[in-house]
Protein backbone atom coordinates (compact mmCIF):
# COMPACT_ATOMS: atom_id res chain seq x y z
CA UNK A 1 0.00 0.00 0.00
CA UNK A 2 1.27 3.50 -0.81
CA UNK A 3 -0.16 6.67 0.67
CA UNK A 4 1.30 10.02 -0.21
CA UNK A 5 0.28 13.21 1.52
CA UNK A 6 1.59 16.41 0.11
CA UNK A 7 2.88 18.93 2.63
CA UNK A 8 4.89 21.12 0.30
CA UNK A 9 1.98 22.42 -1.78
CA UNK A 10 0.32 24.25 1.09
CA UNK A 11 1.67 27.18 2.89
CA UNK A 12 -1.20 27.36 5.30
CA UNK A 13 -1.09 26.01 8.82
CA UNK A 14 -4.55 24.56 8.31
CA UNK A 15 -3.34 22.21 5.57
CA UNK A 16 -0.44 21.05 7.68
CA UNK A 17 -2.70 20.50 10.64
CA UNK A 18 -4.99 18.33 8.51
CA UNK A 19 -1.98 16.35 7.29
CA UNK A 20 -0.77 15.77 10.84
CA UNK A 21 -4.21 14.71 11.94
CA UNK A 22 -4.49 12.36 8.95
CA UNK A 23 -1.09 10.82 9.68
CA UNK A 24 -1.95 10.34 13.32
CA UNK A 25 -5.24 8.81 12.26
CA UNK A 26 -3.46 6.33 10.02
CA UNK A 27 -1.16 5.40 12.89
CA UNK A 28 -4.09 4.57 15.13
CA UNK A 29 -5.91 2.84 12.30
CA UNK A 30 -2.89 0.62 11.69
CA UNK A 31 -2.22 1.81 8.14
CA UNK A 32 1.48 2.06 7.34
CA UNK A 33 2.73 5.26 5.78
CA UNK A 34 5.86 5.87 3.81
CA UNK A 35 6.29 2.29 2.64
CA UNK A 36 6.78 2.35 -1.07
CA UNK A 37 7.46 -1.32 -1.83
CA UNK A 38 8.31 -4.66 -0.29
CA UNK A 39 11.74 -4.72 1.24
CA UNK A 40 12.27 -8.42 0.83
CA UNK A 41 11.01 -11.21 -1.41
CA UNK A 42 10.15 -14.76 -0.42
CA UNK A 43 10.12 -17.66 -2.83
CA UNK A 44 8.72 -21.02 -1.76
CA UNK A 45 9.44 -24.11 -3.83
CA UNK A 46 8.93 -27.82 -3.29
CA UNK A 47 11.83 -30.21 -3.77
CA UNK A 48 11.03 -32.91 -6.30
CA UNK A 49 8.87 -30.77 -8.54
CA UNK A 50 5.77 -30.92 -6.38
CA UNK A 51 3.20 -28.19 -6.10
CA UNK A 52 2.36 -28.57 -2.41
CA UNK A 53 3.33 -30.48 0.71
CA UNK A 54 1.53 -33.66 -0.32
CA UNK A 55 2.87 -36.76 1.43
CA UNK A 56 0.80 -39.11 -0.72
CA UNK A 57 -1.16 -42.23 0.19
CA UNK A 58 0.15 -44.20 3.14
CA UNK A 59 -0.77 -47.19 5.27
CA UNK A 60 -0.94 -47.43 9.02
CA UNK A 61 -2.19 -51.04 9.02
CA UNK A 62 -0.97 -54.02 7.04
CA UNK A 63 -3.58 -56.01 5.15
CA UNK A 64 -3.70 -58.47 8.08
CA UNK A 65 -4.41 -55.62 10.49
CA UNK A 66 -1.00 -55.41 12.14
CA UNK A 67 0.32 -51.86 12.65
CA UNK A 68 2.44 -50.43 9.85
CA UNK A 69 4.45 -47.28 10.43
CA UNK A 70 4.96 -45.99 6.90
CA UNK A 71 6.94 -42.82 6.39
CA UNK A 72 7.16 -40.11 3.78
CA UNK A 73 9.52 -37.15 3.51
CA UNK A 74 8.94 -33.85 1.73
CA UNK A 75 11.13 -30.78 1.51
CA UNK A 76 10.39 -27.11 1.04
CA UNK A 77 12.94 -24.51 0.04
CA UNK A 78 12.57 -20.89 1.12
CA UNK A 79 14.60 -18.22 -0.65
CA UNK A 80 14.76 -14.77 0.94
CA UNK A 81 16.17 -11.90 -1.12
CA UNK A 82 16.15 -8.35 0.23
CA UNK A 83 15.49 -5.78 -2.48
CA UNK A 84 18.42 -3.65 -3.52
CA UNK A 85 19.56 -1.27 -0.83
CA UNK A 86 17.71 -2.93 2.02
CA UNK A 87 20.05 -3.96 4.79
CA UNK A 88 17.53 -4.57 7.51
CA UNK A 89 17.65 -7.90 9.34
CA UNK A 90 14.68 -10.19 9.10
CA UNK A 91 13.14 -13.22 10.73
CA UNK A 92 11.37 -16.18 9.19
CA UNK A 93 8.36 -17.63 10.98
CA UNK A 94 6.51 -20.83 10.24
CA UNK A 95 2.82 -20.61 11.11
CA UNK A 96 0.84 -23.82 11.25
CA UNK A 97 -2.59 -22.38 10.55
CA UNK A 98 -4.24 -25.75 10.76
CA UNK A 99 -2.77 -29.10 11.76
CA UNK A 100 -3.62 -31.80 9.23
CA UNK A 101 -7.04 -33.18 10.06
CA UNK A 102 -9.44 -35.61 8.42
CA UNK A 103 -12.71 -34.78 6.69
CA UNK A 104 -14.39 -35.77 9.95
CA UNK A 105 -12.35 -33.09 11.70
CA UNK A 106 -10.08 -35.46 13.58
CA UNK A 107 -6.54 -34.15 13.82
CA UNK A 108 -3.66 -36.40 12.91
CA UNK A 109 -1.42 -37.34 15.80
CA UNK A 110 0.56 -34.23 16.70
CA UNK A 111 3.80 -36.20 16.57
CA UNK A 112 3.11 -37.74 13.18
CA UNK A 113 4.90 -34.92 11.33
CA UNK A 114 8.23 -33.56 12.48
CA UNK A 115 10.42 -31.00 10.72
CA UNK A 116 13.91 -29.64 10.79
CA UNK A 117 15.46 -26.54 9.23
CA UNK A 118 18.81 -26.19 7.52
CA UNK A 119 20.44 -23.05 6.16
CA UNK A 120 21.68 -23.74 2.65
CA UNK A 121 23.02 -20.24 2.03
CA UNK A 122 23.36 -17.22 4.29
CA UNK A 123 24.95 -16.38 7.59
CA UNK A 124 21.96 -16.16 9.85
CA UNK A 125 20.81 -18.29 12.76
CA UNK A 126 18.56 -21.31 12.46
CA UNK A 127 16.19 -21.33 15.41
CA UNK A 128 14.95 -24.90 15.01
CA UNK A 129 18.01 -27.08 15.15
CA UNK A 130 16.47 -30.44 16.00
CA UNK A 131 13.45 -32.41 14.83
CA UNK A 132 10.36 -30.62 16.08
CA UNK A 133 6.73 -31.76 15.99
CA UNK A 134 4.54 -29.81 13.60
CA UNK A 135 1.89 -28.36 15.88
CA UNK A 136 -0.54 -25.48 15.44
CA UNK A 137 0.88 -22.05 16.14
CA UNK A 138 3.82 -19.84 15.26
CA UNK A 139 7.46 -20.81 15.43
CA UNK A 140 10.34 -18.53 14.55
CA UNK A 141 12.66 -20.70 12.51
CA UNK A 142 15.36 -18.32 11.30
CA UNK A 143 16.94 -14.95 11.93
CA UNK A 144 19.17 -13.30 9.39
CA UNK A 145 22.42 -11.64 10.28
CA UNK A 146 22.15 -7.96 11.36
CA UNK A 147 22.80 -6.78 7.80
CA UNK A 148 20.06 -8.89 6.26
CA UNK A 149 21.28 -10.37 2.99
CA UNK A 150 20.20 -13.31 0.89
CA UNK A 151 19.53 -16.65 2.50
CA UNK A 152 18.10 -19.99 1.55
CA UNK A 153 16.50 -22.49 3.91
CA UNK A 154 15.63 -26.13 3.40
CA UNK A 155 12.83 -27.42 5.61
CA UNK A 156 12.46 -31.19 5.77
CA UNK A 157 9.15 -32.66 6.90
CA UNK A 158 8.95 -36.32 7.94
CA UNK A 159 5.57 -37.99 8.27
CA UNK A 160 5.23 -41.34 10.03
CA UNK A 161 1.83 -42.98 10.23
CA UNK A 162 0.51 -44.18 13.57
CA UNK A 163 -2.04 -46.95 14.22
CA UNK A 164 -4.49 -44.56 15.88
CA UNK A 165 -5.05 -42.57 12.70
CA UNK A 166 -8.33 -43.13 10.94
CA UNK A 167 -8.39 -43.83 7.23
CA UNK A 168 -9.13 -40.85 5.01
CA UNK A 169 -7.72 -37.63 3.61
CA UNK A 170 -5.95 -35.24 5.92
CA UNK A 171 -5.36 -31.60 5.03
CA UNK A 172 -3.87 -28.58 6.75
CA UNK A 173 -1.93 -25.44 5.89
CA UNK A 174 1.34 -23.76 6.71
CA UNK A 175 2.20 -20.10 6.20
CA UNK A 176 5.78 -18.89 5.90
CA UNK A 177 6.25 -15.28 7.00
CA UNK A 178 9.32 -13.13 6.51
CA UNK A 179 9.41 -9.91 8.50
CA UNK A 180 12.05 -7.23 8.43
CA UNK A 181 13.00 -5.88 11.83
CA UNK B 1 4.15 27.03 14.48
CA UNK B 2 4.16 25.74 10.89
CA UNK B 3 7.64 24.28 11.44
CA UNK B 4 6.51 22.54 14.57
CA UNK B 5 3.61 20.92 12.75
CA UNK B 6 5.92 19.86 9.95
CA UNK B 7 8.30 18.31 12.45
CA UNK B 8 5.44 16.47 14.15
CA UNK B 9 4.27 15.16 10.80
CA UNK B 10 7.73 13.93 9.78
CA UNK B 11 8.22 12.34 13.18
CA UNK B 12 4.86 10.58 12.84
CA UNK B 13 5.88 9.37 9.39
CA UNK B 14 9.13 8.02 10.83
CA UNK B 15 7.26 6.30 13.64
CA UNK B 16 4.87 4.59 11.29
CA UNK B 17 7.71 3.34 9.16
CA UNK B 18 9.52 1.98 12.21
CA UNK B 19 6.39 0.45 13.67
CA UNK B 20 5.34 -1.46 10.54
CA UNK B 21 8.06 -3.87 9.57
CA UNK B 22 7.83 -5.14 6.05
CA UNK B 23 6.26 -8.59 5.95
CA UNK B 24 5.77 -11.07 3.14
CA UNK B 25 3.92 -14.37 3.50
CA UNK B 26 3.17 -17.49 1.50
CA UNK B 27 0.84 -20.30 2.43
CA UNK B 28 1.10 -23.93 1.39
CA UNK B 29 -1.31 -26.83 1.68
CA UNK B 30 -0.30 -29.92 3.66
CA UNK B 31 -2.00 -33.18 2.80
CA UNK B 32 -1.77 -36.94 3.03
CA UNK B 33 -4.07 -39.91 2.86
CA UNK B 34 -4.36 -42.98 5.06
CA UNK B 35 -5.46 -46.08 3.18
CA UNK B 36 -8.51 -47.87 4.64
CA UNK B 37 -7.81 -51.37 5.93
CA UNK B 38 -10.15 -53.86 7.57
CA UNK B 39 -8.89 -57.30 8.50
CA UNK B 40 -10.39 -60.33 10.23
CA UNK B 41 -8.20 -62.79 12.08
CA UNK B 42 -9.55 -66.10 13.35
CA UNK B 43 -7.69 -68.37 15.75
CA UNK B 44 -8.62 -71.26 18.01
CA UNK B 45 -7.54 -71.61 21.61
CA UNK B 46 -4.43 -73.41 20.39
CA UNK B 47 -3.66 -70.53 18.04
CA UNK B 48 -4.37 -72.31 14.76
CA UNK B 49 -7.18 -71.53 12.34
CA UNK B 50 -9.18 -74.69 13.08
CA UNK B 51 -11.84 -76.02 15.39
CA UNK B 52 -11.01 -79.51 16.61
CA UNK B 53 -13.92 -81.23 18.37
CA UNK B 54 -12.57 -84.51 19.55
CA UNK B 55 -11.51 -87.20 19.69
CA UNK B 56 -15.05 -88.04 20.70
CA UNK B 57 -15.89 -90.97 22.94
CA UNK B 58 -19.51 -92.16 22.92
CA UNK B 59 -21.54 -90.56 25.68
CA UNK B 60 -18.51 -88.76 27.04
CA UNK B 61 -18.61 -85.22 28.32
CA UNK B 62 -19.74 -82.50 25.96
CA UNK B 63 -16.85 -81.17 23.93
CA UNK B 64 -16.54 -77.39 23.58
CA UNK B 65 -14.11 -75.41 21.47
CA UNK B 66 -13.96 -71.71 20.67
CA UNK B 67 -12.61 -69.45 17.97
CA UNK B 68 -11.39 -65.94 18.70
CA UNK B 69 -12.40 -63.50 15.97
CA UNK B 70 -10.41 -60.24 15.91
CA UNK B 71 -11.43 -57.37 13.68
CA UNK B 72 -8.77 -54.76 13.07
CA UNK B 73 -9.67 -51.66 11.13
CA UNK B 74 -8.79 -47.99 10.78
CA UNK B 75 -12.22 -47.05 9.48
CA UNK B 76 -15.38 -46.05 11.32
CA UNK B 77 -17.68 -47.98 9.02
CA UNK B 78 -20.40 -50.24 10.35
CA UNK B 79 -19.83 -53.91 9.49
CA UNK B 80 -21.32 -57.35 9.98
CA UNK B 81 -19.58 -60.71 10.39
CA UNK B 82 -20.97 -63.84 8.73
CA UNK B 83 -20.30 -67.50 9.35
CA UNK B 84 -20.54 -69.68 6.28
CA UNK B 85 -20.38 -73.46 6.62
CA UNK B 86 -19.63 -75.03 3.27
CA UNK B 87 -21.53 -78.21 2.48
CA UNK B 88 -21.16 -81.15 4.86
CA UNK B 89 -18.74 -82.68 7.32
CA UNK B 90 -17.49 -85.87 5.76
CA UNK B 91 -15.12 -88.62 6.81
CA UNK B 92 -12.35 -89.79 4.50
CA UNK B 93 -14.66 -92.65 3.60
CA UNK B 94 -17.34 -90.16 2.59
CA UNK B 95 -19.58 -90.77 5.58
CA UNK B 96 -21.49 -87.62 6.57
CA UNK B 97 -21.57 -86.36 10.15
CA UNK B 98 -24.92 -85.13 11.55
CA UNK B 99 -24.27 -81.38 11.54
CA UNK B 100 -27.24 -80.63 13.76
CA UNK B 101 -25.30 -82.20 16.63
CA UNK B 102 -22.88 -79.31 16.54
CA UNK B 103 -24.18 -76.17 18.21
CA UNK B 104 -22.57 -72.76 18.14
CA UNK B 105 -23.07 -69.31 19.63
CA UNK B 106 -21.22 -66.02 19.38
CA UNK B 107 -20.34 -63.69 22.24
CA UNK B 108 -20.78 -59.93 22.25
CA UNK B 109 -17.77 -57.87 21.25
CA UNK B 110 -15.31 -56.38 23.68
CA UNK B 111 -15.65 -52.95 22.03
CA UNK B 112 -19.41 -52.64 21.72
CA UNK B 113 -20.22 -55.07 18.92
CA UNK B 114 -23.31 -57.25 19.38
CA UNK B 115 -23.81 -60.98 18.83
CA UNK B 116 -26.44 -62.04 16.35
CA UNK B 117 -26.17 -65.65 17.51
CA UNK B 118 -26.27 -65.29 21.25
CA UNK B 119 -28.19 -68.53 21.85
CA UNK B 120 -26.83 -71.99 20.94
CA UNK B 121 -27.80 -72.64 17.34
CA UNK B 122 -27.48 -75.78 15.23
CA UNK B 123 -24.79 -75.66 12.61
CA UNK B 124 -26.32 -75.73 9.15
CA UNK B 125 -24.83 -75.36 5.69
CA UNK B 126 -24.86 -71.82 4.33
CA UNK B 127 -24.23 -68.33 5.57
CA UNK B 128 -25.70 -66.60 8.58
CA UNK B 129 -24.84 -63.31 10.30
CA UNK B 130 -23.30 -63.85 13.72
CA UNK B 131 -22.00 -60.42 14.78
CA UNK B 132 -22.63 -56.77 14.07
CA UNK B 133 -20.34 -53.90 14.95
CA UNK B 134 -21.26 -50.93 17.08
CA UNK B 135 -22.70 -48.03 15.08
CA UNK B 136 -19.28 -46.40 14.91
CA UNK B 137 -17.56 -49.51 13.56
CA UNK B 138 -13.96 -49.84 14.69
CA UNK B 139 -11.84 -52.69 15.94
CA UNK B 140 -13.47 -55.37 18.07
CA UNK B 141 -13.04 -58.95 19.25
CA UNK B 142 -15.48 -61.75 20.02
CA UNK B 143 -15.61 -65.53 20.35
CA UNK B 144 -17.59 -68.27 18.64
CA UNK B 145 -18.21 -71.29 20.86
CA UNK B 146 -18.82 -74.70 19.28
CA UNK B 147 -20.39 -77.52 21.28
CA UNK B 148 -20.68 -81.12 20.18
CA UNK B 149 -23.77 -82.78 21.60
CA UNK B 150 -22.17 -86.10 22.38
CA UNK B 151 -25.19 -87.93 23.72
CA UNK B 152 -25.52 -90.52 20.99
CA UNK B 153 -23.30 -92.88 19.11
CA UNK B 154 -21.61 -91.40 16.05
CA UNK B 155 -20.05 -93.27 13.15
CA UNK B 156 -16.32 -93.78 13.59
CA UNK B 157 -13.95 -91.71 11.48
CA UNK B 158 -12.17 -88.40 11.09
CA UNK B 159 -14.62 -85.79 9.84
CA UNK B 160 -13.74 -82.54 8.12
CA UNK B 161 -15.66 -79.48 7.07
CA UNK B 162 -14.93 -75.91 6.02
CA UNK B 163 -16.07 -72.87 7.92
CA UNK B 164 -15.55 -69.35 6.56
CA UNK B 165 -15.76 -66.18 8.62
CA UNK B 166 -16.44 -63.15 6.42
CA UNK B 167 -16.77 -59.46 7.18
CA UNK B 168 -18.80 -57.05 5.11
CA UNK B 169 -18.88 -53.30 5.47
CA UNK B 170 -22.44 -52.00 5.35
Amino acid sequence: MEILISISGSSKNRGIKIAVLLAAGFVFAGIPLGRAQDEITLQVSYVGGRSSLDFGRLRNLQTDGTPAAESSTRQVRLVMEPVQGNTRPYIVTQIVDQEPSSEAGKAASSRSIVYRVEEETGTGTVKVTSETPLVAGEQEIYQSNPQGGNSQLLITYDLVTTPDQEAGSYTGSITYRVSTL
Amino acid sequence: MKKIFRLIFLFTLFLTRAAYANTVTQTTRVSFEIEPVTAVNVASESGVQAVRLGPVAPHAEITTQSLKVSIKTNTKQHYRVYQNFEGEMLSSAGTPFPLQKILFRASNGEKGGVSEAASPTQLTPGEIPIFTSSSGGGADEFRIYFVLDNTELFPAGLFYGNLNIDLRVE
